[in-house]
């Protein structure tokens, strides 16, 4: 079982070391092989929205850089991480920088998913996806965006269970890895 | 709002002046520039590279009277840049002891037929609005984007009509000083051609792009397994 979390956090943010540490020691508990990538100083480019990825060089970007890594690390995972600091209600730039160039995992061709129009799959294997978000205090608003935001994702992207799980600053630890170990063992029984 | 008031339109577009966005937005200022209001344009992918962009950006924005925002939907949210853009002027607005109201109204396009898939987006521009103080004057969702492409909303013609009659009544209504009105949304929500014959042409167009590159028998290419 892989799990690639993308950290889309700043650095020196103890409460995201905070996290990122409890998710860390909950994979390893349940045996999962971990690729954890720090964005913020990575060299990726902004997508620039050329559609390359679907009808120049299919399924792969056309701009090189370490987005690459991540696009080959997302295809060879059974479950993707995101860690994000919840911006507005949705994802900081820094995660979305690296989401807006994944769109080579599926298929420019128009498919419908329950009445509405999606994309579809490019492979069949398809990963998971869980979401934290990070909040410095209870916003309800922000919190049903963000959990709408990762629903969505998921529809698009295919994946076949999701969970977003909200972590308020100052929140108690054991909550948070119960929380978390749950979305684990559930994503482990769709293996 | 007086006429006199400044407008600034911020294209989050990363395709720039190439974009459906940018046409969407060059037509709403055109009609408010006629009703007498002062207008700027600028372009977020090249602001916020770079320090000395995200200052030009933040001086502007202080200067506006009302903002409008154009850009594409991206993986069911707002750009990456266009949320950079958004995090640079709340770190900013944070730090400000008066803040001045400002007006915030965006215009949203996707390539999916239907607008229900920009309404996260929508929302995450909301909250942006209420976090940072500035007025929410709401917000244009459009589908079926790509149909517009870079061609001028005049260029596209009868096609479009409903969507300028929508741009005309939210021109009037925020040089007035009043919120985009529900007709204006309602026009822009309405499909161009039927959803089946828009995701027949898409299907196809991705076929013809993919040939002139020389790739229609790989466009299902899996290259990372």
């Amino acid at each position: 079982m892989k799990a690639l979390i993308l950290d889309g956090t700043k650095s020196n943010n103890n409460e995201s070391t905070k996290i990122f540490d409890l998710m860390f020691e909950e994979l390893k508990k349940l045996n999962w092989e971990v690729i954890s990538i720090s964005l913020e100083d990575k060299d990726i480019g902004y997508c620039t929205g050329c559609f390359g990825c679907w009808v120049q060089t299919p399924g792969e970007c056309v701009i090189k850089d370490f987005e690459e890594d991540i696009v080959r690390d997302m295809v060879h995972s059974d479950l993707i991480i995101y860690l994000t600091p919840i911006m507005f209600g949705g994802y900081s730039s820094i995660l979305k920088k690296a989401l807006d160039r994944q769109i080579g995992r599926v298929l420019p061709y128009f498919t419908k998913i329950d009445g509405e129009v999606h994309h579809s799959k490019r492979y069949e294997k398809q990963q998971s996806l869980l979401s934290i978000g990070l909040l410095d205090k209870h916003d309800s608003e922000k919190e049903e965006i963000f959990k709408l935001l990762v629903a969505r994702n998921a529809i698009n992207m295919w994946a076949p269970f999701q969970r977003a799980i909200i972590s308020l600053k100052g929140e108690d630890a054991s909550e948070f890895s119960n929380n978390f170990n749950n979305a684990l063992m559930e994503v482990e029984a769709i293996l | 709002m007086n006429k006199n008031d400044n407008v600034l339109l911020l294209v989050g577009s990363p395709k720039g002046s190439s974009s459906t966005s940018n046409s969407l937005g060059d037509y709403l200022i055109s009609q408010l520039e006629q009703l007498g209001l002062t207008v700027g344009k600028e372009y977020l992918y090249k602001l916020v590279r770079k320090e000395e962009g995200q200052k030009k950006l933040l001086t502007k924005v202080e200067e506006a009277d009302l903002i409008i925002l154009t850009f594409p939907l991206y993986v069911d949210c707002l750009p990456a840049g266009v949320i950079k853009a958004l995090e640079l002027i709340a770190d900013h607005r944070k730090l400000k002891s008066d803040r001045e109201k400002k007006g915030f109204a965006i215009i949203i396009n996707c390539g999916f037929p239907e607008t229900q898939h920009n309404n996260t987006a929508v929302a995450i521009c909301k909250i942006f609005s209420r976090e940072v103080g500035f007025e929410w004057k709401s917000a244009l969702s459009l589908g079926m984007g790509g149909a517009i492409g870079s061609q001028s909303l005049e260029e596209r013609g009868g096609m479009v009509r409903n969507v300028i009659k929508g741009l005309d009544l939210t021109a009037q209504a925020l040089a007035e000083g009043e919120d985009i009105p529900d007709e204006a949304i309602e026009l822009f929500e309405k499909k161009f051609i039927p959803i089946t014959l828009y995701t027949k042409m898409g299907n196809l167009g991705w076929n013809q792009q993919a040939k002139k590159y020389g790739v229609r028998k790989k466009i299902k290419d899996q290259p990372y397994l």
